[in-house]
């Protein structure tokens, strides 16, 4: 994980916005929107998992450092949430939260949320309820766990992390 | 020794909802309560088509009288907070009272969280009686109560299905008796106009439309065992020990109180402190897990692991028994290692479709896999062969103060 990332114009160009709500898959301007949309106070650019760590009670210590290119942008609503959008290139790739209520996912997987929500309920109708998931679908998977007042969670996109970086990192 | 003949005593009380002739006398010695008998049997069955579910009984009475139904198959939960009960024709002739709403007139409502599924209903009064123990006039939330508006767009925005009959439920109902931040099942946190459209749990309907509500903490839906009078500090979780293939079923008992009567001292059980939310540090193939906890409401053990096989269902699915092991730190600093075993589900008998796609009602030597890097869940797996210590914050116990989960390895 040592390697540093040297992002490319062609790589830019892969990564087409999908939606102009989108957050997950859409562009930096979408986290301004999930900004207003859940009610999160002044975003914190954390460029290092390992500083965030120092910044956000209960968030997980991260065992290694970004590749360079990729920044976390951290969105944290008045109930104590903490939701990180995972950028490179001017797209959002990944998010993590750590939140008392599961966070809105509407808003923040934008379009891939009904897919989201179609796999929950085929696992739900499997007979997975409430322990942790591993939710995986249309080329979203998305980890979730914990209990009330202690949910925390990580949804990416496999295809679409920058190179050099591992699922791991996003915390 | 008359501790015992008074435990028979009230043994023969329990579950009747009856039970007014001992309440009487408890006001004058503050410091000796009179024993009531303190435990309730837990099942493990697959009545409901899942694994590792423990179900026990409650009694749900209109508050001070007599008028109660005792309903079976509730999901005992150290995971969560709060008695939670899916509505029923039975439950609705009790006519319970609904918990205060502002404005006057309008019904409480709540919308409670797991990690992908959530609960919508009404919340109303009732005293909850277990074994010997009564909770008086206390929030429970009826879910999927007919006469509530349907679900806010918070609840499904998290994109967690709902659970509004016993089947997507798993069980009548399900009891949280976990370590909170708090006794009720939100805390200061729902009290407060700051956090209104964040936490999302409460709401004051109309008949037709609900919207975002702070609720007074003790007006919030409470653990039962918490707000019992006594025996209030904790409770323990028994489970017999399983074959690493399963049993059809299981049985054990649930034991209100810690340290507080003849029954439920701590033994030869350690203490694992833990932070406010239950969480302490697991360490598994020389990683730390910081959020790990033990929760009675997952099925399996939950666990980090891409060298062990992995089915497509998320189960590990090593074709025989794999021994392994993990070390749990309470913030004590208290440390022991667990050895447990997980195995393929393909290798439990009989297999039963109507048992989860898992053979047994019952399995010990289960796991799943999980991309977290932060959390190892110790679920119901981890209970058999086991006596699990729950110790509520701020409550004294034989063991200092909560929160703690203690057992003997």
């Amino acid at each position: 994980m040592a390697a540093k990332l040297h992002l490319t114009l062609g790589l830019a160009l892969a990564l087409a916005p999908l939606s102009v709500f989108a957050t997950l898959g859409g562009d930096v301007s979408s986290v301004s929107t999930d900004q207003t949309e859940l009610h999160a106070g002044a975003q914190q650019l954390i460029a290092l998992p390992h500083q965030a760590a120092s910044l956000v009670a209960g968030a997980p210590e991260a065992n290694t450092q970004l590749p360079s290119g990729v920044s976390v942008q951290q969105l944290t609503q008045a109930d104590g949430a903490t939701i990180r959008e995972y950028i490179a290139d001017g797209k959002v790739f990944g998010i993590a939260w750590n939140a008392p209520t599961p966070p809105n996912l509407h808003q923040l997987l934008g379009n891939y949320f009904p897919s989201y929500v179609t796999a929950v309920q085929t696992a739900a109708a499997h007979g997975a309820k409430h322990g942790p998931q591993i939710i995986q679908a249309n080329g979203l998977v998305v980890y979730t766990g914990g209990h009330m007042n202690a949910f925390m969670g990580e949804a990416f996109m496999p295809q679409q992390l920058p190179p050099n970086f591992s699922a791991k990192d996003i915390q | 020794m008359k501790k015992y003949l008074i435990v028979l005593l009230f043994m023969s009380l329990a579950g009747c909802g009856g039970g007014d002739s001992g309440s009487s006398i408890q006001s004058a010695a503050p410091a000796v309560q009179t024993p009531v008998q303190n435990t309730a049997a837990i099942t493990v069955d697959g009545t409901f088509g899942a694994a590792n579910r423990p179900y026990t009984s409650v009694t749900l009475c209109k508050p001070g009288t007599n008028q109660c139904q005792t309903i079976d198959h509730i999901i005992i939960d150290t995971g969560s907070v709060g008695l939670r009960l899916i509505s029923s024709a039975a439950i609705t002739a009790l006519g319970l009272p609904s918990q205060s709403a502002r404005p006057a007139g309008n019904q409480l409502g709540e919308c409670y969280y797991y990690a992908t599924s959530y609960a919508w209903g009404s919340v109303k009064l009732a005293d909850v009686k277990m074994a010997g123990e009564t909770a008086s006039n206390i929030a429970v939330q009826i879910v999927a109560d007919p006469g509530m508006p349907s679900a806010p767009t918070a609840c499904s925005n998290t994109g967690g299905t709902p659970q509004n009959t016993a089947q997507e439920m798993t069980g009548n109902g399900i009891i949280g008796v976990g370590i909170g931040p708090s006794y009720y099942d939100c805390g200061p946190a729902c009290a407060s106009n700051a956090t209104i459209g964040g936490y999302n749990l409460y709401f004051t309907c109309t008949s037709s439309v609900c919207q975002d509500t702070t609720v007074p903490i003790t007006q919030q839906v409470g653990n039962p065992v918490a707000l019992f009078p006594q025996d209030n500090n904790g409770v323990i979780l028994q489970l017999q020990s399983l074959p690493n293939t399963g049993t059809p079923t299981a049985a054990g008992q649930l034991i209100f109180g810690i340290g507080t009567q003849a029954d439920n001292g701590l033994g030869a059980a350690q203490v694992y402190t833990t932070d406010d939310n239950g969480y302490f540090p697991t360490t598994y193939n020389g990683i730390v897990y910081k959020n790990s906890f033990i929760d009675s409401g997952s099925l399996f053990y939950t666990f980090q692991d891409n060298t062990l096989p992995t089915c497509d269902s998320g189960f590990f699915c090593p074709l025989s028994v794999t021994s392994l092991s993990a070390i749990n730190t309470g913030l004590n600093g208290t440390s022991g290692t667990v050895n447990f075993d997980v195995l393929t589900p393909d290798a439990f008998a009989n297999a039963v479709n109507a048992v989860n796609d898992v053979g047994e009602a019952a399995t010990v030597a289960l796991g799943s896999n999980t991309g977290f890097s932060s959390s190892f869940d110790w679920g119901l797996s981890f209970f058999f062969g086991r006596s699990i210590y729950v110790a509520y914050k701020a409550r004294a116990t034989p063991g200092g103060k909560g929160p703690y989960y203690a057992y003997a390895n």
